[in-house]
């Protein structure tokens, strides 16, 4: 409905106005580059057409090590001058503004007009904790006609930190025709976190080529939280992760998280205090190094433990299994399963309708002593009626059990 | 000389009769009862497309009309144009829809979801779409879950999304099922799973994003804490604690207005004995809290909120004690977000508790009707109107003519979000807003439907009238 309203205030009567979400998709386009059809390989110096067949709002190329470097037109002619290994990429864009989450490629090759070689790494990265060691997989391409023995070296900018070190290349140089090389890398436990970049060169006569790639060093989440419940107070322990000066320690009130740190010790235990009794915590501990200067870092979160601290005062569990069932016209009979905690004194009925009744602020009836089954024959013949058991004792009156409800014969 | 004295004449005598207090049109609105009355009990009622209303009430709360033999399931179509019990129009449905839930799909129809299986209160699976142009109702795919009090909230994609309800085994059910009219094989989405135990009909709000915020109450009890779901990715994220038990109060999506379209939701009354008070909570800040609002005059519970042009939100009836009718209950509140206050809105004839229902009208009049406390089987079939403020001049004379009209729009058939448009109109005074009003879906103390999306107005957006550029505000119609 669309209304027009004066400078008084006063408005018009509606004008009914269909809007339709056609032009609107919540599922974001996905692109596709037509031309080339697949990944090439080129002599430098020359061009290739590139193409989208997808029809979209906007195109955004990126050609690197090509002339243009970037395009918005759906077709775009690309000359590649220098050789090296090039991802282009297409992004494409809809109506609404939503992009293509995973923008297709093109992997095109550009040869030297010279004998050469191209050298690649992978994966990209490696994860290791201290103490692990990890491998690279190092492979040389000739390209243009290449014939030699390219011998292979690993370093970084300046220098491994302590406790990392490289296990060589097996083999540690590759001939003609090409082939992969093994890269280890090793660490000790006491090496302390850190992103370390590693840049493999790959030398033959004059011409040297290099590759990346990263070595993440990173403390394991500790194993086996345990969280035992006090009176208002949790306590945690767990044991040491290695390589770790600091633990971090979370809790959140919901199963799952969001976690909040609550506490940094040093040691592998931890009391948590101030709580409420009755109330679930979650706990996770994260393993941390807070050393030199380059270094920092913190684990994963450990396995989640959780407690429920319970006090001497507290009230008492509620009951259990409550169920429902009209046995006889005009009546309901209820039954449950008692509270486990030592001491019921009675046990609370609260009753509602079924049908838009919600519950009393106090027990519709007061059972004494405590019991675990009930007839409610202050019910009406063919009425449904929900219903929930609270337990009593000294400490007062538990949260209450299952719902439950029944229709009256 | 002569009219000055004649004016002050009518002050006088105007001044005389205000011994007590009453009803000024002119401040308050007025409550008018219609001469005719709702042949069936209008358990919720939804504004259509061609101005009309559909009242969808299947067994009306009567065991009987749901007992083999003697099944009796109704809707009704109502002109409320019209000025005799003529422009009400009943038909008899194939099953029982009493308490389901409708959304508005964006062609126009209406989805009607799940329904009353039997008075043990089980969850019918089935949907059904009704098209306003036919008046006939076609059943459409059935869902997984059984649903009797699900909320039906329409997505920003034009989807339309199920929650809650009491399943076909009377359990509540924990998924969410979402309709897509142009998934025309299953219709529904394979479910979801929704995280924790709602109550029945949860108040559910579209915001801007196309998120979903639940405000954590509902029909028969609250959560611990308001949730947001985002139907891009089915995943549930806990929001705000609640600080008590709105159950049967109601929930706006406060207006969104240029420039900046922040998503305020409102909390109104709810509880038994209910509470008097309201709260917002602003979801554009990085960690959003429920704050308390102002006071409504009285505690409320079945109570209605309506959104009305102005961006001002009528909270009329509901009572202190749940289905217990009581006479402040009958006078209403209208709240200003602008000053973040609450003044009175007259007084109404009627009580309206218990499967009462309250809609703007397209001549923004707001329609008040049903209730049905205590005796199953009878409700209050006496129809009012409620007239606001802005509908009398200073001398409280009803204005008729003297009021803005649109005479056309620069476009036919559906609009897409974004594409600006231009209104012709005439009117005496200059224009100062416009604004779009998604036409209401009114039933158990909720409107699943409403929103107010401020296309032009105030000293930043001045009116050349321009669609909101952005898609999440969905399906205004």
């Amino acid at each position: 409905m669309l209304f027009l309203l004066d400078s008084a205030g006063v408005p018009s009567k509606a004008w009914f106005i269909q809007l339709t979400p056609n032009s609107y998709s919540s599922v974001p386009p996905s692109g596709t580059i037509s031309a080339p059809s697949k990944d090439m390989t080129i002599p430098a110096g020359s061009a290739i057409n590139f193409g989208s067949g997808t029809t979209a709002s906007e195109y955004s190329w990126v050609f690197p090590g090509g002339t243009p470097a970037t395009s918005t037109a759906q077709n775009q002619n690309v000359t590649f001058g220098v050789s090296g290994t090039y991802t282009i990429s297409l992004t494409i864009s809809d109506a609404t503004g939503n992009s293509d989450p995973s923008p297709p490629t093109r992997t095109i090759t550009v040869l030297p007009t010279s004998p050469d070689f191209s050298i690649t790494v992978g994966p990209a990265a490696q994860e290791v904790v201290p103490g692990g060691s990890t491998t690279y997989t190092v492979t040389v391409t000739p390209l243009s006609g290449f014939t030699g023995t390219v011998n292979l070296s690993v370093g970084s900018e300046s220098g491994f930190p302590t406790g990392i070190t490289s296990g060589g290349f097996s083999p540690a140089s590759i001939s003609t025709g090409g082939s992969s090389s093994t890269l280890t890398m090793k660490t000790t436990t006491s090496t302390v976190p850190y992103a370390l970049s590693l840049t493999i060169t790959g030398t033959s006569g004059t011409i040297s080529h290099t590759a990346s790639t990263t070595l993440l060093v990173n403390l394991a989440p500790p194993t086996g939280l345990t969280a035992t419940a006090g009176d208002a107070q949790v306590s945690l322990s767990w044991p040491a992760s290695v390589g770790a000066n600091g633990y971090h320690v979370k809790r959140a009130t919901i199963d799952g998280g969001p976690y909040e740190t609550f506490a940094c010790p040093s040691g592998t235990s931890v009391v948590d205090s101030g709580l409420i009794n009755g109330t679930t915590y979650y706990y996770t501990v994260s393993a941390a190094y807070t050393g030199g200067p380059d270094a920092g870092g913190e684990s994963a979160n450990s396995v989640q433990a959780s407690a429920t601290p319970q006090g001497v005062t507290a009230p008492p569990a509620p009951p259990t299994g409550l169920n429902t069932r009209s046995n006889k016209p005009g009546t309901i009979d209820l039954q449950w399963v008692q509270s486990p905690t030592p001491g019921v004194t009675s046990n609370g009925v609260y009753r509602r309708l079924m049908n838009g009744g919600i519950y009393p602020p106090t027990p519709t009836y007061t059972i004494t002593p405590a019991n675990t089954s009930f007839r409610d024959s202050h019910v009406s013949r063919g009425v449904s009626y929900c219903y929930k058991v609270t337990a009593i004792n000294a400490n007062g009156q538990s949260v209450p059990s299952n719902e439950s409800c029944a229709s009256t014969k | 000389m002569f009219l000055v004295s004649a004016v002050a004449a009518v002050l006088t005598h105007l001044s005389a009769l205000a011994q007590c207090p009453t009803n000024v049109p002119h401040i308050t609105g007025t409550w008018t009862v219609l001469p005719y009355q709702m042949p069936i009990n209008p358990i919720s009622a939804h504004l259509l497309p061609n101005g009309k209303v559909l009242i969808v009430a299947g067994s009306e709360n009567d065991a009987r009309n749901n007992s083999t033999g003697a099944e009796s399931y109704r809707a009704a179509v109502w002109d409320p144009t019209g000025t005799n019990e003529s422009s009400i129009s009943v038909q008899n449905l194939t099953y029982d829809v009493f308490c389901s839930g409708t959304a508005a799909l964006f062609d126009g129809r209406s989805l009607i979801v799940g329904g009353t299986s039997d008075y043990s209160f089980t969850g019918e699976n089935r949907a059904s779409i009704f098209n306003p142009a036919t008046s006939q109702y076609v059943q459409s795919q059935n869902m997984v879950d059984g649903r009797w009090y699900a909320t039906a909230t329409a997505l920003a994609d034009g989807r339309i999304m199920a929650m809650s309800g009491l399943t076909q085994t009377g359990g509540t059910s924990q998924t969410i099922e979402i309709y897509d009219l142009q998934n025309a094989g299953a219709g529904w989405n394979q479910p979801t799973s929704v995280p924790f135990t709602p109550p029945l009909y949860p108040r559910l709000e579209l915001l801007p994003g196309g998120r979903v915020f639940y405000t954590g109450h509902g029909s028969g009890g609250s959560n611990a804490n308001a949730w947001m779901f985002d139907p891009a990715t089915g995943g549930w994220t806990p929001s705000a604690t609640t600080s008590l038990d709105r159950s049967y109060g109601s929930s706006v999506l406060l207006p969104l207005l240029p420039p900046s379209y922040v998503p305020r939701v409102m909390n109104f009354g709810g509880g038994s004995p209910a509470t008097r008070s309201t709260d917002i909570i602003d979801l554009s800040v990085a960690t959003p809290s429920y704050t308390a609002g102002p006071n409504m005059s009285t505690g409320r519970i079945q109570m209605n909120a309506v959104i009305l042009p102005n961006g001002k939100i009528l909270a009329e009836g509901g009572s202190v004690n749940n289905e217990s009718p009581d006479t402040p209950g009958k006078t209403a509140d209208l709240y200003d977000p602008v000053g973040n206050t609450m003044g009175s809105a007259g007084t109404a004839a009627y009580s309206r508790l218990y499967h009462s229902t309250a809609l703007l009208l397209p001549d923004a009049t707001v329609l008040s009707m049903g209730s049905n406390p205590g005796n199953r089987g009878s409700y209050e079939p006496a129809i009012e109107i409620y007239t606001p403020s802005y509908l009398y001049d200073t001398n409280d004379h009803l204005i008729t003519t003297n009021r803005p009209q649109i005479t056309g729009l620069s476009f036919s058939g559906p609009i897409h979000y974004g594409v600006p448009f231009s209104v012709s109109y005439t009117s005496t005074s200059p224009i100062s807003s416009a604004v779009l009003v998604r036409p209401g879906s009114s039933t158990h103390a909720m409107d699943m439907e409403q929103r107010l999306i401020g296309l032009c107005g105030g000293a930043t957006s001045p009116c050349s009238a321009r669609q909101p550029a952005k898609p999440h505000h969905a399906g205004e119609r």
